[in-house]
C-alpha cells in the first residue's frame, strides 16, 4: 500500500501548502478609491434612488445582505444569493456564472439589471453630471463620468475590501498557535477528502467552476454557465465560490438553501465528493471553516 | 518688404547649403530616433509576442497535467496575463493601429486562446473532480482491503481496478478493458462500498476520456499557430519599415554627405579666394593709386594707405564720409554733374579731381569711378586715383616756361601771340585800339659779341626791368627775340598814347645802364603799329610794328616811328633779306668768287680779293652792298665772315698751285668780326688748320670802321699784325676821318676806292684825290692797290701814277674756283 500512499502524496502537492494567504496590503489609486467608496453607498445609482451597492454587500456582515435572495428597486426579489463583495478581487471571474472577467465589468451588473438598480447609464451618467460628481471624475478622468470610469473607481473601491489576517492566515504565515487543535484537524481532513481539489489559492475556491451536483443530480433553477455558453457541457457548472469569511456569509449555495455550514459541508461530501463524512469530521472541518474569518479592512467603514 | 528681399539675395550659396546640410543633419537625426523608438516598439511587441507565446506553453503544460493538485491561481494568472497581453496588442497606439491584418492576427489570437482557456476550464474542473474521486478511492480502496465481508477476488478486483486507474496518473498506458473486467467483478456485490468504488471508478473513466478529448482538441495548437502568424506579420513589417527607413536614412546620408562634399569644395574655394583676396587686398593697399570704396550711398568704407597718405585724412577720419569732403570747389558743378550722370547710368567715370588736402594744398586726382554690381543691384563705387599734381605742376611750369622768356621772366613771343589773339576779339567788340611797340636794343648784338654773352644778358635783364617800370600794369610786356621785345598797351588814349609810351621809355635809357662790370650807354629804337588801323591780324600788326622799328632805325636809332604803309615797301624788303640770310649758310646759297690783284706792269696776278656772292633760293642774287650791311646788324656777318675766311684760304692753296707769283689773299673782314673776342683765335685757328701762313693773308677793313672805335682798333690791327697778317684798308677815302689817324695803324696796304678810279683820267678831283693817295701812301710805306680798273686809260693812269697793284675787269672779272684756275693756267702757259 505504501505505493498508494506515494501516489496521494502527489495530489495533494509537494510545493507547501494549497492555501496562500491574503496579502496585507493592496496597491490602490486612493483617488479613485475615494470616489468608488462614495458610489458604493450612494443610492444615486439605482434608478429610484433607493439601492446603493451597500445595500445588498453589507460591508459589516459579511459584504452581503444575509439574504436568501436580495431584494432590488421598488422591493423586487433577486433569484440568485449575494455573494460577498470582500475578497472579491481575487475571484478569477465574476458572478456566480462568470459572465464578466473582472470587477469593472461587474459592477455594471447590477447596475443595469432591471430587478437590483434597474437604471441605465445613460440616465446614470446624465444624472451624476447634474451633481458634483461630475467634477469629481473629472479630476481623475479627461472624459469625465463615463461607464467605464464609473466601473474603474468602484472596482479600486472593491480592491480594498480584503480580509488579511485570518487566524488560518496568521497559521500558513508560521503562529501555530492561531488556530485550535480541532481547526488543524479539521484543514487535514479539508484535504484528505478532496475538498482541497476545488476551495484552495489565496481565496480558498474562486478560482475554477465546477459542476453542481458530481456524482449525483442536484436541483437548481439556476443553470450556471450554460446561460452564459448555451452549451450543454455547461450546465450547472457555476463559479466555485470562496471559503473566506464563510461563517459571515450564510446563507450558501447560489440559491442561499442552507443557512448552516455544518449542513453545506455534508451536502458537498455527497454531491460534490460523493463519499460519507461523519458528524465528527464535519464539526472539524466546520471549526477549520471558521479560522477563515479575516479581518473588515478600515476602507469597509463609512 | 524690399527690406527682406534685401535680406534673402543676401543669403548666398555657402548659407543656403549649410541650412539645408542642418535641416538633412535634423532630418537625418529625427530619422534615426524614428527608427530606433520602431526598433523599440518592434522589440516590446515581438517580446509581447514572446511572453504570450510562453504564457501558450505555460497553458499547454498544465493541459498535460495527469491529475496531480495544481494550485488554479496559477493557471489563472496566466490567464489574466494571456489576456492583459491580448489588451496590450490591442492598445490604440500601437504601431500596427491601422494594419487590418495585424488587427486580424490579434483577433485570431485572442480567439484561438479563449478557445484554450475553455478548455483549461473543463479541465480545471475534471482534474479537480478526478483528484477528489481519487483520494477517495484511496479511502474506499482502504476499507474495501479491511472488509471482512468481501472475498479475497473481490478486494484483489478492487485493487487491480485502482492501480489501473492509477496508472493513468502516473502516464502509463490505461488498460481500460482490465479495469472495466475488474468493474464487472465488483458490480455484482451487495456492497455499499463497491458499489460507491465502482461508481467513482466509472466516472473516472469518463473523466479520463475527457481528458483524452480536451487534450486531442488541443494537439493543434491553435493559438500558437496565430501567434506565430503574428510573429512573422510583425517581423516583415518590421523587416519592411526598417528597410524602408534605412534606405531613406542611407539617402539623407548620402545627400548630407554630398552637402557635407560641396561644402568644403567651397569652402577650399572661398579659402583660396580668401587668399587671392588677401593678394588684392595687399596690392591695393600697396598700389600707388588712391583707392577708396563706398557703399551705395557713397560713404567711404574702405580707403587703401596710399589714399591716406595723399590726402593727408587718417583712415579712421575717412570711413563713414563722403567723398565730398575732399571737394576743393575747383572743379565747377557740370563736372560733378557729369560724374553723377555717368555713375547713375551705371557706367564708368574718368576724369580729374582738383580736390583739397587736409592741410588745404591742392590735390590734383586724374581719376576713374565705377560702380560696382552684385547680381543686378549696385553696392559699391569705386574709385582709383592717380594723384598727378606734380605732373599738373611740371606741366604749368612747362606751360610757363613755354609762355615765358627763361632769362627775363617776361612773356615770350608765344605768350604775346596767345594773349593778342585773346584781346583783339575783345578789343574789337568794345571798339577800342591796342598799341603794338616793338622794341629793339640799338647795337645790342655789337655788345653781346664784344663783351660776352654774360654782359648782354645782364642788360637785357636790366633793360627789361627798367622797360616795365614805365609801364602800367596792364600793359603787356614781352621779350620777342634776342634784343627784341614787345609792348602791347590796350585802349591806349590821349593821356597815356603809344607815342607818350614810347618817348617815356627812350627816356629812361637816357641814364646808362650799370652791369657789374661796365657801364653801358644803350638806346632803342620802336617801331608802333594800331589794332585796328593798321591790321585785323596780329601777325601782320608784329610785323608791321617791326618794320616801323627798321624805320626808326634808319632815321638814326634811339627813337620811334608809327608804321606808316608808304614806307613800308623798303623795309619789307630788308625784312625778307633778313629772314632769308638767316638760312643762307645752312642752304649753302652763299659763294665765293675771286678777283685776281695784279702787277700793273707786268700783269702777273700777285693776289686775289675773296668776295662773297649770293644765291638765295628766295630772292636770287643780291648784291653784297645789299646784304652785307644786313649781315653786319643781324650779327649774322660772324658766321658769314668765318665761311668766307675758311673756305678762301682752302682755294686759295689750290691756286697757288697754278700761279708762281701768288703771294696773297685778300679777305674782308667786317667791324663787327673784328670786334668781337674770339675773331683771332678763331682765324688763327683757320690758318692752321688749312695750312697758309698769316704773311699769305690780306685782312681788308672798311676804314669807317676802324674809325668808330680808334682804340680798340689799334689794339687789335697790331696783334693781327704781330701774327703776320697783312693789313689792308679797304675803301680808301671814302669816310670823313683824318688821314692823320692813319699812322696810328699798323698799315701794309691801302686800296684806292673804285669811286674814285671810275672817272679817271678824266675828272680832276679824282686825279688830285688819287694821286695825293699814292703819294701818301709811298711815304708811309703802304702798297697802294687801285680799284675798279676797267679800261687801259685807267690802268696806264695808275703806273704812271706809281700805283703798283690794280684790280678791275679790265684786267679780269672777280671768277669763281674753276674759272679762275683756268685763267691762272692760261697766264703762265
Amino acid at each position: 500500500m505504501r505505493f498508494f500512499a506515494f501516489l496521494l502524496l502527489l495530489f495533494v502537492g509537494l510545493n507547501g501548502e494549497p492555501i496562500t494567504p491574503i496579502p496585507q496590503t493592496i496597491e490602490v489609486d486612493e483617488q479613485k478609491v475615494k470616489l468608488g467608496k462614495k458610489l458604493f453607498f450612494d443610492t444615486i445609482l439605482s434608478a429610484d434612488n433607493t439601492i446603493s451597492c451597500a445595500t445588498c454587500h453589507d460591508l459589516l456582515s459579511g459584504g452581503d445582505d444575509g439574504l436568501k435572495f436580495s431584494f432590488g428597486i421598488r422591493g423586487q426579489e433577486g433569484d440568485i444569493n449575494s455573494p460577498t463583495v470582500y475578497n472579491a478581487v481575487y475571484n478569477f471571474r465574476q458572478f456566480w456564472n462568470g459572465r464578466v472577467e473582472n470587477l469593472s465589468h461587474q459592477t455594471w451588473g447590477p447596475i443595469e439589471n432591471p430587478v437590483e438598480m434597474g437604471n441605465t447609464f445613460r440616465e446614470l451618467i446624465t444624472t451624476l453630471n447634474q451633481t458634483s460628481y461630475k467634477k469629481e471624475f473629472l479630476n481623475i478622468y479627461s472624459d469625465g463620468v463615463t461607464k467605464n470610469n464609473i466601473g474603474d473607481v468602484i472596482a479600486e473601491y472593491e480592491k480594498t475590501l480584503i480580509t488579511p489576517n485570518a487566524p488560518f492566515d496568521n497559521y500558513l504565515r508560521g503562529d501555530k498557535s492561531a488556530i485550535s487543535q480541532k481547526q488543524k484537524d479539521g484543514y487535514e481532513l479539508f484535504k484528505t477528502k478532496g475538498c482541497i481539489a476545488c476551495h484552495h489559492g489565496v481565496n480558498v475556491g474562486g478560482n475554477l467552476y465546477n459542476k453542481f451536483g458530481v456524482m449525483q443530480e442536484v436541483k437548481s433553477k439556476r443553470l450556471g454557465r450554460y446561460e452564459v455558453t448555451k452549451k450543454e457541457a455547461d450546465k450547472y457548472y457555476f463559479k466555485v465560490p470562496s471559503l473566506r469569511n464563510i461563517a459571515l456569509t450564510a446563507p450558501y449555495l447560489h440559491d442561499g438553501r442552507y443557512d448552516k455550514l455544518e449542513d453545506v459541508v455534508k451536502f458537498m461530501a455527497r454531491y460534490q465528493l460523493g463519499r460519507t463524512v461523519s458528524q465528527d469530521e464535519v464539526d472539524k472541518m466546520v471549526s477549520f471553516l471558521h479560522s477563515l474569518t479575516g479581518e473588515i479592512p478600515s476602507s469597509a467603514h463609512r | 518688404m524690399k527690406r527682406v528681399k534685401k535680406y534673402i539675395t543676401k543669403i548666398d550659396g555657402v548659407s543656403a547649403l549649410l541650412w539645408i546640410f542642418i535641416l538633412f543633419t535634423v532630418v537625418l537625426f529625427v530619422y534615426l530616433s524614428k527608427i530606433n523608438s520602431y526598433i523599440e516598439n518592434y522589440a516590446m511587441y515581438n517580446n509581447k509576442v514572446y511572453q504570450l507565446e510562453s504564457i501558450n506553453k505555460d497553458m499547454n503544460n498544465f493541459l498535460l497535467q495527469q491529475a496531480s493538485f495544481v494550485d488554479y491561481d496559477k493557471i489563472n494568472k496566466k490567464v489574466t496575463e494571456f489576456y492583459a497581453g491580448i489588451e496590450f496588442l490591442n492598445l490604440e497606439n500601437s504601431p500596427y493601429v491601422f494594419s487590418v491584418k495585424y488587427h486580424e492576427l490579434v483577433k485570431n489570437v485572442d480567439e484561438a486562446n479563449r478557445e484554450k482557456v475553455a478548455s483549461i476550464e473543463y479541465f480545471k474542473s475534471e482534474s479537480s473532480q478526478f483528484l477528489y474521486s481519487m483520494h477517495y478511492l484511496y479511502d474506499l480502496n482502504d476499507v474495501i482491503s479491511k472488509s471482512e465481508e468481501l472475498d479475497k477476488k473481490s478486494i484483489n478486483a478492487a485493487n487491480s481496478s485502482l492501480l489501473g486507474l492509477m496508472k493513468y496518473c502516473v502516464n502509463a498506458s490505461i488498460e481500460t478493458t482490465d479495469i472495466v473486467n475488474n468493474l464487472n467483478t465488483l458490480n455484482s456485490l451487495d456492497n455499499d462500498y463497491t458499489k460507491m468504488f465502482v461508481g467513482h471508478i466509472k466516472i473516472d473513466l469518463k473523466r479520463i476520456k475527457k481528458f483524452n478529448e480536451i487534450r486531442t482538441s488541443q494537439v493543434e495548437d491553435k493559438t500558437l499557430i496565430a501567434l506565430d502568424r503574428l510573429h512573422i506579420f510583425i517581423d516583415k513589417d518590421y523587416q519592411k519599415n526598417i528597410f524602408i527607413e534605412k534606405t531613406i536614412v542611407a539617402v539623407l546620408f548620402v545627400v548630407a554627405f554630398i552637402i557635407l562634399f560641396i561644402l568644403i569644395l567651397m569652402n577650399r574655394r572661398s579659402i583660396s579666394m580668401r587668399d587671392e583676396l588677401l593678394g588684392f587686398k595687399t596690392a591695393i593697399e600697396n598700389s600707388y593709386n588712391s583707392i577708396v570704396i563706398t557703399d551705395v550711398d557713397s560713404n567711404i568704407i574702405y580707403v587703401n594707405e596710399i589714399a591716406q597718405r595723399e590726402t593727408g585724412y587718417s583712415r579712421e577720419e575717412l570711413i563713414g564720409q563722403n567723398p565730398r569732403v575732399l571737394k576743393s570747389g575747383l572743379n565747377d558743378e557740370s563736372f560733378y554733374q557729369e560724374l553723377h550722370d555717368a555713375l547713375a547710368a551705371g557706367k564708368k567715370w574718368e576724369g580729374e579731381f582738383i580736390n583739397k588736402k587736409k592741410d588745404g594744398s591742392l590735390l590734383y586726382e586724374k581719376s576713374s569711378i565705377m560702380p560696382i554690381f552684385k547680381h543686378g543691384e549696385l553696392v559699391n563705387y569705386i574709385a582709383i586715383k592717380l594723384n598727378i599734381t606734380d605732373y599738373i605742376v611740371e606741366k604749368d611750369k612747362v606751360k610757363y616756361m613755354a609762355y615765358h622768356d627763361a632769362l627775363t621772366s617776361l612773356p615770350n613771343r608765344l605768350s604775346i601771340e596767345e594773349y593778342l589773339k585773346n584781346r583783339l576779339p575783345v578789343a574789337t567788340r568794345s571798339d577800342s585800339k591796342i598799341a603794338i611797340l616793338f622794341i629793339d636794343l640799338d647795337r645790342f648784338k655789337t655788345i653781346n659779341d664784344t663783351l660776352g654773352h654774360d654782359v648782354g644778358d645782364e642788360l637785357l635783364i636790366e633793360a627789361s626791368k627798367r622797360m616795365r617800370s614805365g609801364l602800367r600794369d596792364s600793359d603787356m610786356l614781352a621779350r620777342v627775340g634776342g634784343d627784341e621785345f614787345v609792348i602791347v598797351i590796350e585802349s591806349p588814349n590821349d593821356s597815356y598814347s603809344a607815342a607818350h609810351v614810347c618817348e617815356k621809355i627812350i627816356q629812361l635809357f637816357s641814364e646808362p645802364i650799370q652791369t657789374k662790370s661796365h657801364l653801358l650807354n644803350i638806346t632803342l629804337s620802336i617801331g608802333v603799329s594800331i589794332f585796328p588801323d593798321d591790321d585785323m591780324d596780329y601777325i601782320q600788326l608784329f610785323k608791321y610794328a617791326d618794320i616801323a622799328m627798321y624805320e626808326a632805325k634808319d632815321a638814326g636809332k634811339n627813337t620811334y616811328r608809327y608804321y606808316q604803309k608808304a614806307l613800308s615797301v623798303e623795309a619789307h624788303k630788308r625784312l625778307d633779306m633778313e629772314q632769308a640770310l638767316k638760312i643762307a649758310l645752312d642752304n649753302s646759297e652763299l659763294y665765293m668768287m675771286y678777283q685776281p690783284k695784279y702787277n700793273i706792269m707786268n700783269h702777273n696776278v700777285v693776289g686775289l680779293e675773296a668776295l662773297v656772292r649770293w644765291e638765295s633760293d628766295k630772292l636770287g642774287f643780291v648784291g653784297p652792298d645789299m646784304f652785307i650791311p644786313i649781315a653786319e646788324d643781324t650779327g649774322f656777318i660772324i658766321e658769314i665772315g668765318l665761311f668766307v675766311f675758311e673756305q678762301s684760304c682752302k682755294d686759295y692753296l689750290i691756286f697757288k698751285k697754278s700761279s708762281k707769283t701768288l703771294k696773297s689773299i685778300s679777305i674782308n673782314i667786317s667791324a663787327v668780326q673784328l670786334y668781337q673776342d674770339s675773331f683771332i683765335k678763331n682765324i688763327t685757328a683757320i690758318t692752321d688748320r688749312v695750312g697758309v701762313s698769316p704773311s699769305e693773308i690780306v685782312l681788308e677793313i672798311t676804314e669807317t670802321h676802324i674809325m668808330k672805335n680808334i682804340n680798340q682798333s689799334q689794339s687789335i690791327l697790331k696783334s693781327l699784325k704781330e701774327l703776320g697778317f697783312i693789313i689792308s684798308i679797304d675803301d680808301f677815302g671814302t669816310g670823313h676821318s683824318s688821314l692823320s689817324y692813319l699812322k696810328l695803324f699798323p698799315i701794309d696796304e691801302l686800296k684806292i676806292d673804285k669811286s674814285f678810279v671810275d672817272d679817271l683820267p678824266h675828272d680832276k678831283n679824282d686825279v688830285a684825290i688819287s694821286k695825293a693817295i699814292i703819294t701818301l701812301s709811298q711815304s708811309m710805306g703802304y702798297v697802294n692797290v687801285a680799284e675798279g680798273i676797267e679800261n687801259r686809260e685807267q690802268e696806264l693812269f695808275m703806273r704812271d701814277s706809281g700805283c703798283l697793284l690794280g684790280q678791275g675787269y679790265y684786267f679780269s672779272k672777280p671768277k669763281v674756283k674753276d674759272e679762275l684756275i683756268d685763267f691762272l693756267k692760261k697766264q703762265y702757259s
